[in-house]
């Protein structure tokens, strides 16, 4: 084995240059002080590893980079956990990089003659950041969609070649294929090996001048191998761990809805090391934004780069240290008003949850149809009862009803509502409220409508007299007889949520039935149901069913429903306020028909 | 020279200073200038392509049909519609794109005004306030009234970009869809 080795070495010097790697002079021994510049090389080899496994597997193309990050994550084994380390790691890279250079400040190890070295590790630091930029958008998931656009804007600001380099950036007029391309290229190919020139650099310069001792020296010297590198790999665990746990506690990297340009997203936030430069921007008004996003950042960047410099003079050192700590006080503050502004927002709150709501049931769909379709993604929630229904409830239904005492999609009405709550409308449940006389007239049901609140000389509606006055006397037996009719009624809807209690209540809903058509109850006085009759009252014959719900709200003041009487209800097929499409989508989600 | 009389090993002061330099200085620009022309034609080819879109046809934007003026009654708030296009990106033509957002909101018996919803500031979407009846930017707080202004201390430097409308035959409701610069005072569109 000797023999093997020293026939390589003899061929490569592999132990000179091995010897040269480690035998790295440790004045005043080794310290934990020292371990930052490691923990960074070591966070960047992990980025490396699992950068390039990640690229195998994604595909950049507007409709297959969400769908490939999908695979990896939910189909690939393992595939989580590896994105989770890709991910949290450019997370803790940020402190780390902040820990590196509060060392290198602190010790003084940034002047004369390590200058260069010093302007390397701020070119380091720029690059660090443009990775991550350009990574955010590669899910092409909502967040990553909505926040980079802001950055892309903030681009066109740039005075003379703004607009030119936006649409160098983005490679078209509005973002798609040629965005991710540009942006994938940038963040696995040119900024990598821009990173890894640097590191290089920086590295070999270290060796140079070797390493700032931080004075008074507690121990006698020692040498990097074994001595500082065990503290630098204990450190390396250190971050590795947290990552892991971090990995494991959130169960991976997030993966929102899939970007889409119509769905406004109300919680486009960048990621937290830049929430402060963020915040920023919310000071500066109209065309000062300049100021904000360029002039400024751009000022303190020179003068970071001036401080080796501003270091030779008598004060200086402490000038620097100063502006160092205000610096980081300012970046803490900033990014804490923003975090908390947001906690307190309760819009915003909404849409973060919406739009995890949106990403879940997006995957979940994607997992249980075996795959996307070639559209995309979105096709996939365009075409979904249960994600587009709430929305739909929300903006067409919710000026006047209410979901379960909300609007649809959770939020509360700001003004209170003037037609009945729809939730679990057809039920069992729903009818037998309907028919209470204690509940038909309040806001649940009909007590905002015209037919409780009768325009000057008119009278309540007939069915809400029957309601209130006769009913509260029934015997019995009449009690026994409407129970029986309403379930007959709700068999009618046949919703997917009562299909056992209709099969096995079979006999019930004959009988009731029966007594309907019977008049046993008046009913059929004015509704017609399952028959040739006709009458003032909505024909329930399939209430509450697919069918006849389609033919209700084309035109509620149709003689089979409401005729004149309808109260403010329109008629959302005839004035084409709802596609056919959008029709049943809202239809399938009222009656629970979503599919798994 | 005689290249039979040249020493094994030649050292470069044997010749005579001047010339020595001068065949010194040709021959580090002659490496030079042919390094530089052989990386030139890969570069300009990368270059020429990485600037390619740079040459895309002027954006004017295109006219959708987004809804019937009979679906937006007189008084109601402004209401949000998914604008589709047809459109090309790159190699794949979609019949059908979303590509934004259009607050519709009937002003009376014939006329529609439409707001582009992304926010002049920097493009988020706008959200329609309803408790306080303004045009709210979620990013960095823009805020702009009912008609569209900026409302008090707002980052962004113009209104809200109105878009065109036509009431085409039967009140269908027509909007030229147009996306326009960040960030600036005046209404440049971009595409």
């Amino acid at each position: 084995m000797k023999a093997l080795f020293d026939w390589l070495d003899a061929r490569t010097g592999y132990r000179g240059l091995a010897r040269l790697a480690l035998h790295e002079h440790v004045p005043g021994g080794a310290r934990w002080r020292y371990v930052w510049g490691s923990t960074l090389t070591f966070a960047i080899a992990v980025q490396f590893i699992t950068g390039i496994v990640l690229w195998m597997n994604y595909s950049a193309g507007a409709q297959s980079a969400w769908e490939s990050v999908y695979y990896t994550q939910e189909v690939l084994p393992g595939g989580w956990v590896l994105r989770g380390i890709h991910h949290f790691m450019a997370q803790l890279m940020v402190p780390l990089l902040v820990l590196h250079f509060m060392q290198v400040m602190v010790d003084g190890a940034y002047r004369a003659p390590r200058e260069v070295n010093y302007w390397f590790g701020l070119g380091l630091l720029g690059l660090t950041l443009a990775i991550s930029l350009t990574g955010y958008l590669l899910p092409w998931d909502q967040r990553g969609y909505w926040s980079t656009k802001v950055v892309t804007n903030l681009i066109s600001g740039v005075p003379f070649i703004g607009d030119k380099l936006q649409r160098l950036v983005v490679g078209d007029a509005n973002y798609g294929h040629q965005t991710l391309t540009r942006f994938f290229a940038m963040h696995a190919g040119v900024l990598p090996a821009l990173l890894v020139l640097l590191i290089v650099g920086h590295v070999a310069l270290f060796r140079k001048h070797g390493l700032t001792a931080k004075l008074p020296k507690e121990k006698p010297d020692a040498m990097f191998w074994p001595d500082q590198l065990l503290q630098d790999f204990v450190a390396c665990g250190t971050v590795i761990g947290t990552v892991l746990t971090l990995v494991w506690y959130f169960h991976g990297a997030e993966l929102g809805a899939p970007a889409n340009p119509a769905e406004p997203y109300s919680a486009a936030r960048p990621d937290w090391y830049f929430m402060a430069l963020f915040q920023f921007l919310k000071f500066f008004e109209g065309e000062r934004l300049i100021w904000g996003s360029l002039v400024i950042p751009g000022l303190v960047f020179l003068l970071l780069m001036a401080m080796p410099l501003l270091g030779r003079w008598g004060p200086g050192h402490r000038f620097n240290l100063f502006v160092i700590f205000v610096g980081l006080g300012g970046f803490v503050a900033l990014t804490t008003m923003a975090f908390q502004k947001d906690a307190a927002d309760e819009h915003y709150q909404a849409a973060v949850a919406q739009a995890k709501r949106d990403g879940e049931r997006a995957k979940h769909l994607a997992l249980t149809r075996r795959g996307i379709p070639t559209e995309g993604a979105l096709a996939l929630l365009a075409d979904d009862p249960l994600t587009q229904g709430p929305r739909l409830f929300a903006s067409q239904c919710a000026s006047c009803h209410t979901y379960a005492g909300r609007d649809g999609l959770g939020a509360p009405l700001t003004e209170p509502p003037t037609a009945p709550d729809l939730a679990g409308f057809g039920s069992r449940e729903w009818l037998r409220g309907f028919m209470d006389p204690q509940l038909i007239e309040t806001p649940r049901y009909f007590g905002g409508t015209a037919f409780v609140h009768p325009k000057a000389g008119g009278r309540k509606s007939k069915m809400v007299r029957l309601i209130t006055e006769k009913v509260p006397s029934y015997t019995a037996e009449e009690k026994a007889q409407l129970e029986k009719i309403l379930v007959a009624v709700s068999a009618e809807a046949a919703l997917p949520a009562q299909k056992e209690s209709d099969a096995s209540d079979a006999a019930l809903i004959d009988e009731g039935r029966k007594l309907f058509t019977a008049d046993a109850l008046e009913c059929a006085d004015c509704h017609q149901f399952r028959n040739d009759a006709s009458g003032d009252g909505p024909d329930l014959t399939g209430y509450g069913s697919r069918a006849w719900l389609a033919d209700f709200l084309k035109n509620p003041g149709h003689d089979r429903f409401y005729g004149k009487r309808n109260d403010r209800m329109p008629a959302f097929g005839k004035i084409g306020r709802l596609s056919p499409h959008d029709l049943d989508l809202l239809i399938r989600w009222m009656r629970g028909e979503s599919p798994n | 020279m005689d290249p039979s009389h040249e020493p094994e090993n030649p050292s470069p002061d044997v010749p005579s200073a001047a010339s020595g330099d001068r065949r010194e200085f040709l021959k580090s620009a002659a490496c030079l200038a042919l390094g530089g022309a052989c990386v030139l034609a890969p570069l300009a080819a990368g270059v020429t392509v990485l600037l390619g879109p740079l040459s895309s046809a002027p954006p004017d934007g295109s006219w959708v049909n987004l809804t019937k003026i009979e679906a937006l009654p007189i008084g109601a708030a402004p209401r949000l519609f998914q604008v589709f296009v047809e459109r090309t990106d790159a190699w794949t033509r979609h019949p059908r794109s979303a590509v934004g957002a259009v607050f519709l909101e009937r002003l009376d018996e014939t006329s529609v005004r439409a707001f582009q919803s992304a926010c002049p500031h920097l493009g988020c979407a706008v959200e329609w306030r309803k408790e306080k009846k303004i045009f709210f930017c979620p990013c960095h707080n823009s805020a702009f009234t009912h008609d569209g202004e900026i409302s008090g201390p707002s980052p962004a430097a113009r209104g809200l970009d109105t878009l065109a409308v036509e009431i085409r035959d039967e009140g269908e409701v027509w909007v030229k869809f147009q996306t326009f610069k960040a960030g600036v005072k005046e209404r440049l569109p971009i595409a």
